[in-house]
């Protein structure tokens, strides 16, 4: 008896170690009491999957080009209930078009509630972005950053076009610096969230990512480096990005 | 039967805990206590590296080891030699690990706890930052972070290392950092003769005396405004010093797009000054002599010039008054902290 009362004493006290590490990490990894929003992030044209490697798309500025890398963060979700409360998550997610893995990830904990509302960055706040001291998928092997100032690159678009001359050039676009930090916001019809998990897709169009209405020309921008003197580029690479996101939901 | 039932319980509740496990430094890691000298400001060491025994002894060895470079043949100190206030032993330009040569001497590395910018042109924003820099440059150590991640993780010794200073597994990137920049936020350089005679241990030469003197002069050396004397002997800021007309190699401007930042660059600490050679952010001059000169009769009125030095009168230094300035500039070598053992190769 004494022997059993030692060890419910001691698994006792086992229990609420862990409790205490559980509600540190509830920030970030969350109980499976509330609900969850499994995002996937598809890149598309024309609502086909883009294809990399393929040279065979027209950007709006009349451009014959194709990508064979593309690569972003997105960060700083926020989603929104119909009588206004926002709720935050830590994600800082890159979107790597060879890599499905990438594609898929889970905003977790979200309290049971209505919802209307989704906002997001493309790329990475000023304050995280001011070191490259970060973990996950901010580690620099993944390969989306600078040195020569520090800073992480946003998105990364490269690959090749076809320029006036009738000629293959390269295409490579280095988005970053805290003018490209992009804000996304996108709003539904209500959808309720109880304990369940609900499944939400987020669309890029690559087309209208590169201009709908004011179109980058290629001929005009294909080798940047968010350099401080490419910020007419950065201001349109960040005009053009909300209207490329879309959303879906899935039963 | 009962007692095996609760013993299963118990690890597994055991085990429950070890996979929501936080790596947590603290729990392994030895706090390191940061003595700041009396002659130095007080130091703030950032809050997202605190530095650690294990930390800093890690980082050591990964200083001095040619494992962070692309074909595993240079190492940090191999361009940064502590004998020459760890700048790289008197050359212009530092080779990378293919022959290539830079276009900016290598900086000196040392009371770094104080920085924010660093970098020639300030580029990297903070040590960490900068670690990842020299390591992944083509023409440096060209370096791939995820061969080099690779290459740690499956290493007989780092991984201990890496556990013991972080608590976790596997090495990423950023405890590369965290490590290297624990380790040089511990190089500390504060007794030379200067800092011997101001505490009355040691005397100046007249010389030496003198060339302080016109160092705080203001119509004669006027060091002082920006390389401020005592302290850390810089002002961390970025000037332009007219080294020439028209910059090619056009500093700040590179980093923050601003026209007024055109050929600015670091504000150097003159600590050690004597065994750093060659001079100024692209090496140009090899003598101090050459230096004291450039500021006394030799800068150019260049768009964004140092409104002090725009206003200096050229030729105000005579040759003996430069003379004494290099005396003094000599005082300012640390030769403890040139050899001091905590420093070296481990």
């Amino acid at each position: 008896m004494k022997k059993q009362l030692v060890y419910l004493v001691f698994i006792l006290n086992l229990m609420i170690g862990c409790k205490k590490e559980e509600q540190v990490i509830s920030i970030s990894t969350p109980s499976s009491q509330r609900g969850q929003f499994s995002v996937s992030v598809k890149n598309l044209s024309n609502n086909l999957p883009f294809q990399l490697g393929q040279m065979v798309y027209t950007n709006n500025a009349g451009n014959q080009y194709r990508l064979d890398v593309l690569k972003y963060y997105l960060s700083n979700f926020e989603i929104f209930e119909d009588d206004g409360t926002t709720h935050k998550f830590g994600n800082y997610e890159l979107v790597d078009e060879t890599n499905n893995e990438s594609k898929s990830f889970v905003l977790d904990s979200v309290p049971s509630g209505t919802y209307n509302k989704i906002k997001f960055f493309v790329g990475v706040d000023s304050i995280t972005n001011q070191t490259l001291n970060n973990p996950s998928d901010l580690d620099l092997s993944k390969g989306m950053f600078w040195t020569w100032s520090t800073g992480y690159i946003f998105l990364k678009a490269e690959g090749a076009f076809i320029d006036s001359l009738g000629a293959e050039k390269p295409l490579v676009y280095h988005l970053g610096s805290n003018a490209a930090f992009s804000a996304i916001e996108i709003e539904f019809p209500a959808i309720t969230i109880d304990k369940n998990i609900q499944k939400m897709n987020i669309l890029l169009d690559v087309n209208t990512m590169f201009g709908l209405n004011k179109p980058i020309n290629f001929n005009e921008y294909n080798v940047q480096q968010s350099f401080p003197n490419e910020g007419t580029w950065i201001e349109a690479m960040s005009e053009n990005l909300p209207p490329a996101f879309s959303l879906t939901f899935e039963d | 039967m009962k007692g095996g039932a609760f013993f299963l319980i118990t690890l597994l509740i055991l085990n429950g805990c070890k996979k929501e496990e936080v790596p947590d430094t603290s729990a392994t890691a030895t706090p390191y206590n940061f003595i700041t000298p009396s002659n130095l400001p007080a130091v703030v060491i950032p809050q997202n590296n605190p530095m650690t025994l294990e930390g800093i002894e890690l980082g050591r060895k990964l200083f001095y080891d040619p494992i962070l470079s692309g074909n595993n043949t240079l190492s940090c100190g191999s361009c940064h030699n502590q004998e020459n206030g760890f700048t790289d032993n008197n050359r212009q330009f530092s080779f990378g690990i293919n022959g290539e040569v830079g276009v900016r001497n290598a900086m000196p590395l040392f009371n770094l706890v104080y920085d924010s910018h660093f970098f020639w042109d300030g580029g990297a924003s903070d040590l960490e930052s900068q670690v990842a820099g020299p390591i992944t440059n083509p023409i440096e150590m060209n370096q791939d972070i995820g061969e080099l991640l690779k290459e740690l993780n499956a290493h007989p010794i780092y991984p201990t290392l890496f556990k013991k200073a972080f608590g976790s597994l596997p090495i990423t990137s950023n405890m590369i950092l965290k490590a290297i920049a624990q380790f040089e936020r511990t190089i500390i350089s504060s007794n030379s003769k200067f800092d011997q005679f101001m505490r009355n241990e040691v005397a100046f030469t007249e010389a030496e005396t003198r060339g302080m003197n016109l160092y705080n002069d203001m119509q004669k050396g006027d060091c002082n405004h920006c390389h401020s004397l005592g302290g850390t002997f810089t002002d961390y800021d970025f000037k332009n010093t007219g080294l020439d007309s028209i910059y090619t190699d056009q500093g700040r401007y590179n980093i923050t797009g601003l026209q007024s930042d055109i050929g600015k660059f670091k504000t150097p600490s003159l600590r050690n000054i004597a065994v750093t050679a060659p001079y100024m952010h692209d090496g140009r001059f090899t003598t101090l002599m050459q230096c004291v000169e450039h500021y006394n009769t030799n800068f150019h009125y260049t768009q964004n010039l140092d409104p002090v030095l725009a206003i200096s009168v050229k030729g105000r230094l005579n040759e003996n008054e430069v003379a004494d300035i290099v005396a003094f500039l000599n005082t300012l070598t640390d030769v403890e902290f040139l050899n001091n053992p905590q420093f070296k190769k481990p």
